[in-house]
């Protein structure tokens, strides 16, 4: 790559690109203007319920997320089906959609009286809203397409020559996905679970609708720093910067990771 | 017995083959790029379907699209070598060549590494190996599961010139102590030489020829074939052992019967004098020297004329001839290998 020079940027696209910075700093830099910083660990220390709530949600729907949302990703990569085209859309409509119409289709589907949540009530007495499996649900539901897509790039870009030969050495299809396949996409599987893991730390309008705002069980840290907004902004910034801190170093340790 | 009478069409491009081999024999698919070697292969391992005909293994079916009989790649005993060696990079060596094993059977990994003298590479990466050295793994890597059926595609492809005797060495005497059905794919008329015992020549997804490389050399069928070998090649009508070509002009062979007529001729055997040569030849011709081109040892003369012909001539009796320049050219009737079109 040939080192960049300012000079074959038009000058008004850097004008216009600092302005996109100052669009995308301007508000962090206020956050760390504002912060009352005599009282931030008190503040973190309080909110740790919403904390424990946040990385036990997060990371469990990362999990559902990976555990589903890869085998679509290998399904999109190596099935051959016309509907290809129409499950990649489905897939994406999580991304596209305001959360809080997420939530709403998690509730007519998966609440008590849905279709889908009252056989689950029946069949194993199992309620999801307002739970903190229905938290983890919601941020499943909206993470799962980040997980599948950029699963579905990694594959992508394997040489389908390795799995070939490992066919013609007697693996299945089994035995090529978890043997030649997974190994050699795992870079691009950690990309997609960071990324699918930040939306899911992010989550707020799909929770607060299914899962709604029960403190210790599905009031997660977005959650946390809104209702706190109100009674008590200075709290609203400390822990707004605890959220802004470890999605940062999340995501450069994964950057580091997958860009070794 | 294997049996592969095959037509296959993929992505407009159309291969339609037939042909039986034995145990007893290695056989080279050679043929220009593009003529679906490759694809043949790949159908022999399973790896792209057929549309018509039938691929048999000993009585048993692989492949019949008539009677829907497809089997998987890995339910055929196929041992895949392909071009650029495909070693899987996630995993070292030993790992490589026992991925064709089941856990119990490992040890059989190490004694291939063994036999191809690759144990100190054992536990090195596939991106620290030479060319050589992976060809010769992904060779393990196949021939651990005792294969049926070998498949070799362009095995010396990958491997610089400094190595690639010492591994056609090892590649040939592998060959020759397997057991089962060999098969090679090359572009390489020197390879399929060295390493079969029959050529079957593939053009445009057609077989041209079949034949073992001394039948190819002297009696080419097609122009491809002749100069694959290095043969001169010409086609005509022969009548009393004189062919006329279709250029118009007369060959004399020694032993021609009348009918449509090929015509094969050695380089070697063409001379060529600077004055109309006296004595026995009875073709004789002047033509004029177009290309003058050196190889090791000998020196290939392309001639123009009425019969356009190659000779070959030593280094130092090239050396009197130049680009452009008039010249005699004389061929014993003895030499032109005349047979049926």
């Amino acid at each position: 790559m040939r080192p960049a020079t300012a000079g074959n940027i038009p000058a008004r696209l850097i004008a216009l690109a600092t302005l996109g910075l100052v669009l995308l700093m301007g508000p962090l830099i206020g956050l760390l203007i504002r912060m009352p910083w005599t009282r931030l660990l008190g503040d973190v220390g309080d909110a740790g319920t919403a904390v424990r709530v946040s990385v036990f949600v997060s990371v469990s729907a990362t999990a559902v997320a990976a555990g589903l949302g890869v085998p679509l990703g290998w399904v999109l990569a190596r099935g051959r089906f016309r509907a290809r085209a129409v499950l990649r859309a489905v897939i994406l409509l999580p991304i596209v959609l305001p959360p809080v119409v997420s939530g709403v289709a998690l509730l007519a589907s998966l609440g008590r009286s849905g279709p889908i949540g009252s056989v689950l009530g029946e069949l194993f007495g199992l309620t999801l809203p307002f739970t903190m499996a229905g938290a983890v649900v919601a941020a499943a539901f909206v993470a799962l397409p980040f997980v599948a897509l950029v699963s579905e790039a990694g594959f992508q870009g394997l040489d389908r020559n390795l799995e070939d030969v490992a066919a013609t050495l007697g693996a299945g299809p089994w035995r090529r996905f978890r043997r030649i396949a997974l190994p050699q996409a795992l870079p691009a599987l950690g990309a997609g679970l960071v990324l699918g893991w930040a939306r899911a730390i992010g989550e707020f309008g799909a929770t607060i609708t299914f899962a709604g705002n029960l403190s210790g069980r599905t009031q997660t840290l977005p959650l946390a720093i809104f209702f706190e907004l109100e009674r008590d902004p200075e709290a609203a910034f400390s822990l707004s910067l605890v959220l802004v801190l470890v999605s940062l170093g999340v995501l450069f340790t994964a950057r580091r990771a997958w860009s070794r | 017995m294997l049996s592969c009478h095959i037509a296959a069409i993929r992505n407009g491009f159309s291969l339609s083959v037939g042909f039986d081999l034995t145990t007893e024999e290695v056989v080279a698919v050679v043929g220009p790029n593009g003529a679906g070697k490759t694809t043949l292969l790949r159908v022999l391992a399973g790896l792209d379907p057929v549309q018509a005909g039938s691929v048999v293994v000993d009585d048993e079916v692989w492949e019949d699209p008539g009677r829907r009989i497809r089997l998987a790649p890995e339910q055929r005993r196929v041992g895949y070598v392909p071009q650029a060696a495909l070693l899987f990079p996630h995993l070292d060596v030993r790992h490589n060549v026992a991925f064709g094993l089941d856990r119990h059977q490992a040890q059989a990994a190490d004694a291939w590494l063994d036999r191809l003298g690759l144990e100190p590479l054992a536990d090195a990466m596939p991106h620290e190996l030479s060319g050589g050295q992976a060809q010769l793994v992904a060779f393990a890597r196949a021939q651990v599961r005792r294969p049926r059926l070998l498949l070799l595609d362009e095995p010396l492809a990958s491997v610089d010139a400094a190595n690639r005797t010492a591994i056609r060495r090892v590649i040939r005497r592998e060959l020759r102590d397997s057991p089962g059905y060999r098969v090679l794919v090359t572009h390489d008329p020197l390879e399929a030489a060295a390493l079969a015992d029959r050529v079957v020549v593939l053009d445009e997804g057609r077989v041209t020829q079949i034949g073992s490389v001394d039948d190819l050399r002297s009696r080419p069928r097609s122009r491809y074939v002749a100069e694959l070998v290095g043969m001169n090649f010409f086609s005509g009508h022969a009548s009393a052992g004189a062919i006329t070509l279709d250029t118009g002009a007369t060959l004399v062979s020694a032993e021609v019967p009348d009918g449509p007529a090929l015509a094969s001729v050695h380089p070697r055997a063409v001379s060529l004098y600077f004055e109309r040569p006296a004595g026995s030849p009875r073709n004789v011709w002047l033509g004029t020297i177009s290309t003058i081109e050196p190889s090791l040892e000998q020196v290939r003369v392309h001639v123009t004329g009425p019969i356009d012909v190659v000779a070959e001539v030593t280094r130092a009796g090239a050396a009197a001839f130049s680009e452009g320049e008039p010249v005699w050219v004389a061929v014993k009737a003895s030499e032109v290998t005349g047979y049926p079109q």
